[in-house]
């Protein structure tokens, strides 16, 4: 149950990621097309594009990409050592990382609320509020955590692993 | 206290003019003035911090002191960016006793104490100025003429005397300007060797205010306040002296830099009392912008002790 | 400096047992920082390093020319080509890979990055290699090789940095980047040849006939108006070269959709693909950021490279040193984060003992281009990794040759300067 809800998470955000790109590409060619044809540049693609087109389409997916075996690892090591110790290198492999993001989720988490609250803003060709920008990389890394914890709580069959 | 060793981000190279004849300096006579009490790790061109976040390191801990590029961080400091307006001062020497007497005290001063950290002495850079392919003077000159810019306050710059800011990364410039893709580009003059810009250009003013740029060192501030008040003192002292000195080399350096590309045929040209008078109406409108959207009754009383210090 | 082992130590263990190196790299980062920092100052590394890693502009190159890249490969252009070069090549023995050299050497005048060169000659490339009898191991090499001749041949984003942090003309280091590049392009030829020759990885194709080939010729014309859009953009003065990229994906779209190759299943499948890559890349340039953090925090490197400065070791065996250095470097980081870590103090150093900046610089680029093949960290292997599905072990025994020969094609650019300075010479006075 909580499997199936955790893949429709990771499906939206990879969409959302998606579509990043395909405003970024939308927006450049909007970009340059009219300021050769008319000289009217899209003032406001850089920034939105740099501030928050970018973090978006590289960190919401962060979690998709896990699930479809897209973070490329060393595999020198056979994927299951045997025994007890065997598992617990398994379990580890998951826990750590889970840990890990978990905190950057808090850390990153916490400081986007706080530009929020206070306002925070990038003086751009508008303002831009800084807190949003920030937003998504606690929201990719927090999903992230879950689908390592969720991994090492119940073992998936392994779909399309490297 | 003890003897301390401080760690200190920046995001210059040690080879830049800003670190050779100011960080160094003052990392050394800090450590002479203390008789080695007081110390440094110094973590030049981001090693410790990207440019953005040097002020965030400071106050959360990561370093103990950083060399801020103010318009880093104008989401926080937004009161400091007013050294970016264009008009204002005309050499880096000028700009720094101003800045430098409104650190002392007042707005300026407390907005930066506000995020934790206390600054030690700030300095400027000489103002932009503008690099083209053909001599720009007039507004008239300067119509649908693409301007690389960096930051609103430049972009409008820009705007406000008819030109397009355009927004490229700093490394793609050089290809940006060589291949057409620019018209013109407003640039720290001391920076343009750096990225070679005068291969790629035939004109460049030199007596321009297109904006400026200005530098804090901090230190955080419960880690000054423990400091004795003679190593205080020190640190103080010694930066009251390398801001002017680093201002000083600055200029010179400019006037080398501009004798060297006359040198080689580049046109460097001022502007006519005319052309400036001119120039500086039409960007008139970008101050009053920069008071209302950083806030107005604060803004403006910056702005009037800035005007009144560059006066002196 | 027993921490520092303790965690390198760390490092290598998580790896090992499989953990994906971005998240290794971040972990070992953040105990490091941790041991030598303290907790706070740790925890709070974690607030925007993985923001400041991902906004940035110049990145959006990378999904733009991976995005280009999968939209030119689900819609046959890119085998389309590959299948003219086979036509005129294939009759040798590996020709279909030299014939990936040499589109590689093409791309490379395109994309200034050397991972989205990778993942275009992987999708295009190395299914086409595969479908002619290439063993996996040859094929997955030759695309790892290739893509790194986009950081030497200009436009490369290396050598705009390496140019912005030392202050060095960056039109004389473009242009002195053409004459190394090709030379390495002819060096992995030459590997190529042997390998064919002495073993059974690389299959002699159809015999040749001119008819063919001229007939299959036409397939690369869309190839080439893309290249003249892309390159003519920059080179015309109409776009940046991150801009040009997003002309490419337009382009490339527009290509696709012309032949009606594509299907609204194959064109979600590229956006994915694209984003996949590029998650990817920016979680391994985040994470070994916060290694780098460390790394600059230890003052390891900052050591080293004061002890070359000030010993009385003699010029060539300092050289030595940083380029060894380098090459270690390049095992475990981003070749940016080497840049910034190491030229504050290289590049003073080379200039004190009177070499040439530009001939550095190239050598330098050099330098961290073979650590994109290197493991732990090799960028370039697991980009094509991730492509082709090719184990990374696999891939990494099928790059030795080819990285013995990038060693001696390093060695000819350090013994003899005029590779590297006679062009430029030639071009700007
Ligand atoms: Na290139
Ligand atoms: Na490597």
């Amino acid at each position: 149950m909580f499997g199936k809800i955790l893949e429709k998470i990771e499906d939206t955000l990879h969409l959302l990621g998606c579509l990043g790109l395909l405003a970024v590409v939308g927006l450049i060619n909007a970009d340059i097309l009219l300021r050769l044809l008319f000289k009217l540049p899209v003032q406001f693609q850089f920034e939105l594009t740099e501030l928050y087109l970018m973090p978006a389409l590289a960190t919401l997916s962060l979690s998709w990409v896990f699930r479809v075996g897209g973070h490329l690892a060393l595999d020198f090591v056979p994927e299951l050592l045997p025994g007890l110790a065997g598992q617990v290198v398994a379990k580890l492999r998951l826990l750590l990382p889970a840990a890990f993001f978990a905190a950057v989720s808090w850390k990153s988490g916490s400081f986007a609320v706080h530009a929020l609250l206070h306002g925070d803003i990038e003086y751009g060709v508008v303002d831009w509020p800084l807190g949003w920008a920030y937003a998504v990389v606690p929201v990719g890394c927090s999903v992230l955590a879950m689908r390592l914890l969720f991994d090492a709580l119940i073992p998936r069959a392994s779909e399309e692993t490297q | 206290a003890l003897s301390e060793t401080l760690s200190l981000g920046d995001f210059q190279s040690t080879s830049h003019i800003v670190s050779v004849e100011g960080t160094t300096k003052w990392m050394a006579a800090v450590e002479k003035a203390t008789e080695g009490k007081i110390t440094f790790n110094h973590f030049p061109s981001e090693q410790a911090a990207k440019s953005k976040a040097q002020l965030d390191a400071v106050s959360s801990g990561i370093l103990d002191a950083a060399l801020l590029g103010v318009l880093y961080h104008a989401d926080v400091l937004p009161l400091n960016s007013v050294v970016g307006l264009p008009g204002y001062y005309g050499s880096a020497v000028a700009g720094t006793k101003a800045i430098q007497a409104m650190l002392k005290e007042g707005p300026m001063r407390d907005e930066i104490l506000a995020t934790g950290v206390t600054p030690i002495y700030g300095f400027v850079l000489p103002p932009y100025q503008v690099l083209a392919k053909t001599r720009l003077g007039m507004p008239a000159d300067w119509q649908a003429q693409d301007v690389r810019t960096s930051g609103s306050t430049q972009a409008m710059t820009a705007r406000s005397l008819g030109a397009v800011g355009i927004s490229i990364p700093g490394p793609e410039v050089y290809t940006a300007i060589e291949r057409g893709r620019l018209d013109a580009v407003l640039f720290p003059l001391a920076s343009v060797p750096g990225y070679k810009l005068n291969e790629v250009v035939s004109h460049i003013s030199t007596n321009g205010s297109f904006g400026g740029y200005s530098f804090v060192m901090v230190v955080r501030s419960d880690l000054f306040n423990a400091l004795d008040a003679d190593a205080q003192q020190a640190m103080i002292a010694a930066g009251d002296e390398t801001a002017l000195h680093v201002a000083q080399a600055q200029d010179d350096s400019v006037n080398e830099l501009i004798a060297q590309w006359k040198a080689d045929g580049i046109d460097t040209y001022s502007f006519t009392s005319d052309e400036m008078a001119a120039l500086n109406a039409a960007m008139a409108p970008v101050t009053q912008d920069w008071v209302e959207r950083m806030g107005g009754e604060k803004a403006q009383q910056v702005l009037d002790s800035y005007n009144a210090q560059l006066s002196q | 400096m027993m921490t520092f082992f303790a965690i390198l130590a760390l490092l290598a263990v998580l790896m090992a047992f499989r953990m994906p190196i971005a998240f290794a790299m971040g972990i070992s980062g953040f105990v490091g920082l941790a041991v030598q920092l303290g907790p706070r100052p740790a925890f709070a590394v974690l607030e925007r390093t993985f923001f400041d890693s991902s906004a940035s502009f110049i990145l959006v190159a990378i999904p733009l020319f991976i995005l280009m890249a999968e939209l030119l490969t689900s819609g046959d252009v890119t085998r389309r080509a590959i299948f003219a070069c086979q036509a005129w090549l294939g009759h040798v023995k590996g020709g279909l890979a030299m014939a990936t050299v040499g589109a590689s050497v093409i791309l490379a005048a395109l994309v200034g990055s050397s991972t989205a060169s990778t993942a275009a000659m992987s999708a295009s490339a190395f299914p086409e290699m595969r479908n002619h009898n290439y063993s996996q191991r040859l094929a997955a090499a030759v695309v790892s090789v290739g893509g790194t001749l986009a950081v030497v041949v200009p436009p490369s984003i290396v050598l705009v940095v390496y140019g912005v942090l030392t202050e060095t003309s960056i039109g004389k280091l473009f242009i002195a980047g053409i004459i190394p590049g090709l030379l390495t392009a002819l060096g992995l030829v030459v590997v190529i040849k042997v390998i064919a020759h002495t073993t059974d990885q690389a299959p002699k194709g159809d015999p040749f006939d001119l008819g063919r080939a001229v007939k299959a010729s036409r397939h690369i014309l869309p190839l080439t108006v893309l290249m003249v859009l892309v390159i003519g953009a920059i080179y015309g003065g109409i776009a940046s070269p991150s801009e040009a990229a997003a002309l490419g994906v337009m382009g490339s779209l527009i290509l696709v959709l012309l032949q009606r190759t594509l299907s609204f299943l194959e064109f979600s499948r590229s956006v994915s693909g694209a984003i996949r890559a590029t998650v990817m890349i920016v979680a391994i340039v985040a994470c070994s950021a916060i290694f780098s953090n460390y790394l600059a925090f230890t003052r390891i490197t900052h050591g080293l490279l004061e002890f070359v400065a000030t010993t009385d070791m003699s010029r060539g065996q300092i050289m030595a040193i940083i380029i060894v250095a380098l090459l270690v470097m390049g095992m475990f980081m981003d070749q940016l984060a080497i840049l910034s870590l190491a030229m504050p103090l290289a590049f003073p150093t080379a200039m004190a003992l009177d070499y040439d900046p530009v001939w550095f610089g190239i050598v330098v680029t050099k330098t961290v281009e073979i650590g994109l093949l290197t493991p732990p960290l090799g960028l370039n292997v697991y980009v094509a990794s991730a492509q082709t599905g090719v184990p990374l072990s696999k891939i990494f025994r099928g790059i030795l040759p080819f990285f013995l020969m990038e060693l001696v094609v390093l060695l000819l650019l350090l013994l003899v300067p005029e590779i590297t300075l006679w062009l430029p010479g030639m071009m700007l006075k």
